[in-house]
Parts: C-alpha cells; structure tokens; sequence
C-alpha cells in the first residue's frame, strides 16, 4: 500500500508541480525557476492527459483542471472520460465520484498520500525542489532545456523510471511533461489556460454540488 | 430412536436438496424443443461474445466488501478464436498498477504493484474477464424462456456447476449467472446495451457492465465502455 501512495504522489504531485514549475520557467537554470516558484499564490489550468502504451490502438485521454490555493487547498477534476474530484483543505482530503449526474463521495479512499503531496508543494513553494522523493536536474539540452525528476527510492523507480518536464520556448510555460514508467508505457500531460495568482473562488475548494 | 434420528436426516436432505433446487430458475422450454447446434448457439450469443479480436477501454469501479471503492482505468485485448487476452489496469493519473498476457497455454504477468500483487487475485481476475467476454466453455443443456419471457440459455460447467445467460425481450439487458453445484451464485454478470437501433453500428457492445463476485471474495466490479476498436488477431497479447 505505501508503494501505491508513493507512485500515486509521484504522478499526481507532479501534476501540480508541472504547473508550479511554470511559473516563469524560461531559462534552464534551477535558480529562475526557484525564484519564479517562491513567488507562487494560486494556480488554476486545464490539463490533458495522454496515455501512451504499446498495445493501445491510440492514446488513452483524459482532460480535466486543477486549482491550487497557498497554502494547502487543492481541487484536482478529471472530467473525461470518467468524473472524479479529489478536494484537499489542509489536511481534509475527499475524493467525489461522478454517477448518474451526481458526484457522490468516496468515504474508503486512501487519502494517506495526499498529505504528503502536500507537504511536497510546500517545499516546491519555497522553491525545494530536491525533495525526500525526487532528485531534481537540469538539463540545457535540447534547448530550451528539461528538468528531470528522478526517483530517489529504488522501489519506486521500479515503477516509474523518470518524469521529464519540457521547457518550452515561451517564457513561463512548459512545452510538456512526461511520466515514464519504461520504454513501452508513459503519459504525457499538456496544460492550458494556465493562469496564475489569479483570484480563484473558494467554492472550488468545497464539495461538489 | 433410531428410526426418528434416520428420519430426521431425511427430513434434512430433502430439505438441503429442495433449497438448492429452488435457486435453479425453472426453464420453460420452447414449442420447437430440438437442440441447437454450434451455429445456432454462436448466432444467440453473438451481441454478447464477439468472435473477433476487439479492444476495449473500460472506466472501472471496484467495489469491495465494506464498501472501499476505486476508480481505475481497464484495457482488454480479447482474441476469442485463441481463447487469448491482454488485460490492463490503471490507475486515472495512468500508472499501470497490473498488466498480464493469457492464453491457454500461458499466463504472464508483467507488472502487479499491490493489491494487484497477489497471484490468486490476478487469476480471479482474469477468469472473471474470460467469463464477461469469452462464449461458455460448459455443455450446453437446456434453452426456453423464464416466466417473464426472458430468453435463457443453460451450461453445465465442468465441476458440475450451471452457467445461465438470459436476455431481456428487447435484448438490451443480458446477464449471466455462475452456480456451484449446489445452486449458490458464484458470480452473476449484467450487461447493458444501448437502446438504439442495432442496425445502425455494425458492431454494438454493451455499454456498461456489471460483475457481482458472491464468493470468496465479495466485491462488485463495474465497467463503462469509452471506446472500443477491432484489432488484429495475429499477435494476441499485443
């Protein structure tokens, strides 16, 4: 089981931690994008999801958002292909349940991981990223660069081999991000209308309705 | 005394045997009472096991005893002429949490992180998917309709055990109920099917399925269909 909330942060904090990182990641060195994250409030983006496998036909999709409120208030919604919000409030974490129309809650949900993705993005804030669970480097090639993420734990890296975040030419965005399982299985992840420090609505962090 | 304690187990027996009986539902048998062969059969149960090899993508919901549940992800690669499939099952953010190859000469399993990591759960696993999506490998023995007209179909299975699959009128709901010998429902599985026109697709799955696993284990395992695409059936397994 703690091998499963392991990897479960590992993709879901890197998630968040792909937005936070976008900050005003337009130079390949750890020190702009330390300086970028430190100034952190809020974050609010859609996402896609794609899963890569060498037996699928195509791609798996997904879309969804995420909001994230410093310090500690987390909405992360999948809308498609299945509805599923996990809600955090300091350490509150609910996880809701699209059926029939209605979002129902998910009282069994082992939640124990998400505090720990929490106290990672507290760290990634105050611009830590060589966290308990990652080893973080740069990489200026190709350019504009990457930053990888490495597994500290070998037993995790049994599962997840690297995450690469893919800076882009742009300032401030990441071009994509990829979590590689091994060589035949990985998701890429694109995020759109990022916004950041924008005011976001408390409701976003309440129970679904 | 001897006499009342023999008619007590008699009186038990009978009892044992007439409550098994009772979970057996009656078969009403048609006018026309001949036996269909192999083509007839695959002809009957061709919505709900296809004979080609097809991919399909699930969102799964596991629910287990005491009600913990969990959202997944679930690719099946079925080759029903080779009897062969290829199971995926993820989690939403896409880690692979369980992955095997099965045939009838193999079962390979490349990738099981806990729960998924227990040898027994993986083959109940996959002999609950040969189950939803592979024709019955029991005899056939009996077919009619049940007393709300419902079509059904009966097998008898290998260790003496029933399989039954009825069909809704309107053949939009299937459902196939596993027996031990001794009538208990081992698993039942309920099969969804669109509304619309059968005629407009030229294949139609079922949109949602539903297994009840009644024992040991007990747990329910829903999945609706998001896509579903034919694949070659030279690499089963790929």
């Amino acid at each position: 089981m703690m091998m499963l909330k392991k990897t479960f942060l590992a993709v879901a904090g890197t998630m968040l931690m792909a937005v936070v990182f976008s900050a005003g990641a337009s130079a390949a060195s750890m020190t702009a994008i330390q300086k970028a994250a430190g100034t952190m409030q809020s974050i609010s983006a859609d996402f896609i999801q794609e899963k890569h496998m060498k037996i699928l036909v195509k791609p798996l999709i997904s879309k969804g958002i995420i909001r994230f409120q410093s310090p500690d208030a987390l909405r992360f919604e999948y809308r498609e292909p299945i509805q599923n919000i996990l809600i955090m409030q300091g350490k509150r974490v609910s996880r809701y349940i699209g059926k029939d129309g209605t979002f129902v809650r998910d009282n069994a949900a082992a939640m124990g991981a998400m505090t720990v993705v929490m106290d990672e993005i507290s760290q990634w804030l105050k611009g830590n990223f060589n966290t308990s669970v990652f080893d973080a480097a740069v990489e200026e090639a190709p350019a504009p660069g990457q930053i990888i993420l490495t597994p500290k734990d070998k037993a995790m890296a049994h599962f997840i081999q690297d995450i690469v975040l893919v800076l882009s030419e742009q300032p401030g965005i990441f071009k994509e991000v990829v979590i590689r399982e091994n060589q035949d299985s990985y998701t890429r992840l694109r995020f759109e209308n990022v916004q950041l420090n924008q005011s976001i609505d408390p409701e976003s962090f309440s129970a679904p309705k | 005394m001897r006499k009342k304690t023999a008619l007590q187990y008699l009186f038990a027996f009978i009892l044992l045997v007439t409550a098994g009986c009772a979970g057996l539902p009656a078969i009403i048998p048609p006018d026309n009472a001949s036996a269909p062969d192999e083509q007839m059969l695959c002809r009957e149960l061709a919505p709900l096991f296809p004979s080609d090899a097809v991919q399909f993508v699930h969102a799964l919901e596991l629910t287990m005893q005491g009600g913990h549940s969990a959202m997944l992800m679930g690719v099946v690669n079925i080759h029903p002429r080779k009897q062969a499939l290829h199971c995926v099952v993820m989690t939403l953010e896409g880690l692979v949490l369980f992955e095997a190859d099965h045939a009838s000469d193999r079962f390979k399993i490349t990738r099981a992180i806990h729960p998924f990591d227990s040898q027994a759960l993986a083959q109940g696993l996959i002999s609950d998917i040969e189950l939803i999506f592979f024709k019955p490998r029991g005899v056939f023995e009996a077919r009619g309709t049940l007393e709300n007209k419902s079509r059904i179909l009966r097998f008898s299975e290998p260790d003496g055990g029933t399989l039954d699959i009825v069909s809704s009128p309107d053949r939009t709901v299937w459902t196939q109920t596993l027996r031990t010998p001794s009538h208990r429902i081992k698993r039942s599985v309920r099969y969804l099917f669109p509304k619309a026109p059968v005629n407009s697709r030229p294949f139609v799955f079922p949109k949602s399925i539903t297994l009840t696993a009644a024992f040991p284990s007990r747990y329910t395992l829903t999945m609706t269909l998001t896509d579903a695409n034919l694949i070659s059936d030279t690499q089963p397994g790929r």
